[in-house]
């Protein structure tokens, strides 16, 4: 993993001790709201439904054992007992008194971790593929890359107030784990016909009110390209994106109005100067990163041949496991969606047991995916019976990643101020529906994804079932669209007909899921079924009365 | 737009620890709803005088005074800032408050 050098240690501490000044001139009421909620959004503090809410960046994904032990301290400590992975590789405490935080962000900064950018219109927490460094699929490792970006946009000063927020994800592989093309800036790894490394650059992805899919700006730039474009991309960015109409504000809209080819050219003159202002990424920082990212000394195993005769570690292995770059081992995902569960939610109590298990069966590092679960990634093949029955011991190990009850949801009007409505209980219904797990292995691959407003944070746009949820006079419904996915063949789920009411929401996701087993074809997963026969059953079946004079 | 047909009382998130509060008769900032001061429709109260810097951003919200002395405030958002939110049945607040685990449907009703 990467550790701090000298330079970060004294610079998360300085923040600290800044603003715990800045907190303490709050309290004695030095200072008002209006000139202190921007200070403490620098600090990744927010003001929610309940209480304040602080988000933690976990850079990329990587987390070490120490690091969760430390959140689950934070957790007890400050706050209740509990934290909420989010769909952008944070940890969110719900519950923090203000006074508390400085010394929270301290607590952080013993373990080389920060709040800082986790909230306003500045390059946000840098985010990867969850299996980065370990994939049998991936051309190299993205998290180098992703380092290198983290380092550059963390208080770049001319990037401090952009027009609004500002995203970048990276994949190191082309099956897209990361979500790269519904990102600002999304950056996929390849390797030239030289086998150097470079990036196709994507611009202009994201979610929200006007979903978009991000557009291709460079088929290959070399890695030592790398920082000169990105400023160039965000300088013009920064220069002409609109500032007159938060909602109009994102890149990608800066991408629809201007014109792609247009917007290539403006970023294209404009790396003439960054070129030389910012220059390359020196071979030697690359090196010295990569050796920060090194991988383990991972023990040569004879091939191993698990011996299952659990049906239910049998499923789970299916599941919860994935293919690993070193022979002997795989890459293991803990489910944070146990059946009726909060989706990301984690107690204090589990991060100790998860961070003793890391540390026993993962070279103790870990991966938070935005998909809202943990990854352990070095796991032995040999060890995982002994993983899979501790991981049950702590509720960790329901047989569903991909599956139905793998639900992301965002945590909707029951904490978020910006909701509309809640996003939990409807996750948490539909998982108990789909209680039996071998159902959910029947059901096969899917993505249900939840929205509690129109901001997406749930990435119900990109899901096989997409819910958001909509305010309709006071009460709770939920807009269903289909067809949504990540990848190279991205899309934005369609809307298939009018809003469910909660009452009726978890019977519609029923509704289609059983359309589906009806109509596939073998071992066809649901996006196929969904591709070769198109919405119409589907609706058919959701809004019968629309079709009687056809039946 | 103005709702005229019910009551009101006014509410807060408090500076320390960000907690919904509710203004009582004697200027107080309160975590039970059914404390609040109640005013009329027609009432306007002049809370800006009270508030110091130890609430953030008050504001006046519609509410339904029912029997027993129970305070229901009339939109969902508002009942989930009063009650806690129904995702962690833990954090329940006020003793007595209606099931929020319920469809919003229903507590409107």
């Amino acid at each position: 993993m990467y550790h701090y050098n000298d330079f970060d240690h004294q610079f998360v501490r300085d923040r600290a001790q800044q603003f715990k000044k800045q907190v303490d001139r709050r309290l004695s009421g030095d200072l008002t709201e209006d000139q202190f909620k921007p200070l403490r959004l620098m600090n990744g503090v927010y003001l929610q439904l309940h209480a304040y809410m602080l988000r933690v960046n976990i850079p990329y994904g990587a987390l070490s054992s120490t690091q969760l032990r430390k959140l689950a301290h934070i957790a007890r400590t400050y706050d209740r007992g509990y934290g909420h992975f989010t769909t952008r590789q944070n940890i969110q405490f719900n519950w923090p008194n203000l006074k508390d935080i400085p010394a929270i962000i301290n607590e952080l900064a013993d373990v080389e971790m920060h709040a800082i950018q986790s909230s306003g219109n500045c390059i946000r927490n840098v985010t990867a593929d969850h299996f980065s460094g370990v994939a049998a699929d991936e051309v190299a490792d993205p998290r180098v890359y992703a380092e290198i970006v983290r380092r550059w946009s963390t208080l770049h000063p001319e990037f401090t107030y952009l027009p609004r927020k500002f995203k970048i994800a990276l994949s190191g592989s082309s099956v897209d784990r990361a979500a790269v093309y519904f990102h600002d800036i999304g950056l996929i790894l390849q390797k030239n016909d030289k086998d150097e490394i470079g990036f196709k650059v994507l611009v202009g992805g994201g979610q929200g009110r006007t979903p978009m899919k991000a557009r291709l700006v460079k088929d290959f730039l070399a890695a030592p390209d790398l920082l000169s474009y990105l400023e160039a991309v965000l300088r013009v960015y920064n220069l002409i994106g609109r500032r007159d109409n938060k909602y109009k504000a994102r890149i990608k809209i800066l991408v629809h109005e201007t014109g792609l080819d247009d917007l290539k050219s403006l970023i294209d003159q404009e790396w003439q100067y960054t070129k030389i202002s910012v220059g390359d990424v020196s071979g030697e920082d690359i090196a010295d990163i990569q050796s920060r990212f090194k991988l383990p000394d991972y023990e040569i195993v004879e091939s191993h041949q698990l011996q299952v005769t659990d049906p239910d570690f049998a499923r789970w292995l299916k599941s919860n496991t994935h293919d690993h770059k070193q022979d002997g081992y795989v890459i293991a995902t803990l489910s944070l969606k146990p059946t009726g569960g909060i989706p990301g939610d984690l107690s204090a109590d589990q991060m100790d047991k998860v961070a003793d298990l890391a540390d026993q069966f993962s070279l103790s590092e870990m991966a938070v995916s935005h998909e809202q679960n943990i990854v352990f990634p070095h796991v032995k093949k040999s060890a995982l019976f002994e993983l899979w029955t501790a991981l049950t011991a702590i509720d960790l190990a329901t047989a569903n990643i991909g599956r139905v009850g793998d639900i992301i949801a965002c945590p909707g009007m029951d904490y978020c101020a910006l909701a509309t409505t809640r996003s939990i209980p409807v996750a948490r219904r539909i998982s108990e529906s789909f209680a039996d797990l071998d159902q959910q292995h029947d059901i096969g691959q899917i993505r249900v994804k939840i929205s509690g407003c129109i901001n997406a944070c749930g990435h119900h746009h990109v899901g096989d079932i997409g819910l958001l949820g909509v305010d309709r006079r006071g009460e709770e419904y939920y807009q269903i669209s289909l067809g949504g996915r990540i990848g190279e063949n991205s899309a934005i789920g369609t809307i298939v007909g009018p809003a469910f009411s909660t009452d009726e929401i978890v019977d519609a996701v029923e509704a289609i899921i059983e359309t589906y087993i009806d109509l596939r074809l073998d071992e066809e997963i649901f996006a196929v079924t969904l591709d070769r026969i198109g919405y119409t059953p589907f609706k058919i079946r959701l809004y019968p009365e629309n079709f009687h004079d056809a039946a | 737009m103005k709702t005229e047909k019910y009551s009101k009382v006014v509410t807060a998130n408090r500076l320390t620890d960000g907690a919904v509060v509710f203004l009582t008769a004697n200027n107080n900032w309160v975590e039970n709803i059914s404390l609040a001061k109640i005013l009329s429709a027609t009432e306007s109260d002049d809370v800006a005088s009270t508030v110091s810097f130890e609430v953030i951003d008050f504001y006046e919200i519609d509410v339904y005074a029912l029997p027993g002395g129970r305070v229901q405030p009339v939109k969902f958002r508002e009942q989930l800032r009063a009650f806690g939110p129904s995702s962690h049945r833990q954090f329940k607040r006020c003793l007595g408050a209606f099931d929020l685990s319920a469809s919003s449907a229903q507590v409107a009703a």
